[in-house]
């Protein structure tokens, strides 16, 4: 796992909410990390093969393919890469489904920007320490 | 006890649209609650070193206009629905209880990328059991999603026939309706409390009911 060239984080933002990804988008990029944004599961799963993040911030309730499923298929192909889950339920339950499918966490909306950065800074670090060496 | 069992219909369909109406909710809320922050960001690098574009703020700020009108649209479909259920039977026109039901449903269609075409001569009085209505063109609408394909088109056709009304649901693909066990149980309740008759074709689906109960 490495960062950009440039030593930013990158993050990669599925929400189908346009509006809401480009702006976290905005926000993450004004404090130095390069963040990118695709608004379906099936965009998320060809950008990750392309080109993947340090970090997937994955939205649950999306058109195609759910966050769920595109969490079940990243176990499999790409089964490092660190997963946070934005969910907008009311209830923590779809959450900690996410986390007992392998996401790191997960993180209710509207999103604290503050919590959400602690929680990318942290699953980075942990995916670092824990990743075999090469 | 069939009154008790309609009006457990009812409540089924209304948990169904307030789990899709929060979850909207949450949604624009999450969009206004980032751009106040992005707010945030932009005045304190206007305090450090005085450079924020003003394009950018307006930009902000036209993102939350929206917002706020989207939210207030969907709370006004919700509102409108409540109040469906202020008196047993009431009146109301056709064409305006068939444009709120698309519109509870909206969010439910995007998810498949649907696209719903409504097709309805205007001013076509009812009196009815407007929530029971409401809610069995809503599940007869959601059993027409759960069977399309992503991308797929749906008509909602309504012809006045005097008395009664006709309605067919039809879905523009090669589907085969008749495995959807429609209608089901809560569906079949709210058509007898309606009066209404129905059928189920390859791809369609056709209600029949009175304009005037009572």
């Amino acid at each position: 796992m490495t960062k950009t060239e440039s030593g930013k984080l990158k993050v990669l933002i599925a929400d189908d909410e346009v509006e809401f990804a480009s702006t976290i988008v905005s926000r993450l990029n004004l404090r130095n990390y390069t963040a990118s944004m695709v608004n379906s599961g099936k965009q998320a799963l060809e950008a990750i093969e392309i080109d993947p993040p340090d970090v997937l911030l994955l939205d649950l309730k999306m058109p195609d393919l759910d966050g769920l499923e595109v969490l079940a298929t990243l176990k499999k192909t790409c089964p490092d890469l660190v997963v946070i889950i934005l969910t907008g339920h009311g209830s923590l339950e779809a959450g900690e489904m996410g986390k007992e499918l392998g996401a790191f966490d997960y993180v209710m909306k509207p999103v604290d920007l503050g919590q959400l950065i602690k929680k990318i800074e942290k699953a980075f670090q942990m995916a670092h320490e824990n990743a075999p060496e090469k | 006890m069939e009154q008790m069992n309609t009006d457990r219909a009812c409540v089924l369909v209304f948990a169904k649209i307030s789990a899709s109406i929060s979850h909207e909710i949450k949604n624009t809320l999450s969009i206004i609650n980032e751009n106040a922050g992005l707010l945030e960001d932009f005045a304190q690098m206007a305090e450090e070193d005085g450079g924020v574009a003003v394009e950018r703020v307006y930009t902000v700020t036209k993102t939350i206009a929206k917002q706020v009108d989207r939210a207030n649209i969907i709370m006004k479909n919700l509102n409108r629905f409540a109040h469906s259920a202020d008196t047993s039977l009431a009146h109301g026109s056709l064409d305006d209880l068939l444009q709120l039901v698309v519109a509870l449903t909206g969010r439910q269609a995007d998810m498949k990328k649907l696209t719903t075409t409504l097709i309805c001569p205007p001013g076509v009085a009812l009196t009815t059991y407007l929530i029971s209505l409401e809610s069995l063109v809503y599940l007869s609408l959601l059993t027409l999603f759960k069977t399309a394909q992503e991308n797929s088109e749906i008509t909602i056709e309504a012809i006045n026939e005097g008395t009664t009304i006709s309605m067919s649901f039809t879905l523009h693909e090669n589907a085969d309706l008749s495995s959807s066990s429609y209608p089901d149980t809560e569906q079949k309740l709210l058509a007898e409390q309606l009066g209404a008759s129905w059928k189920c074709e390859k791809n369609r689906l056709f209600l029949t009911f009175p304009a005037v109960i009572g």
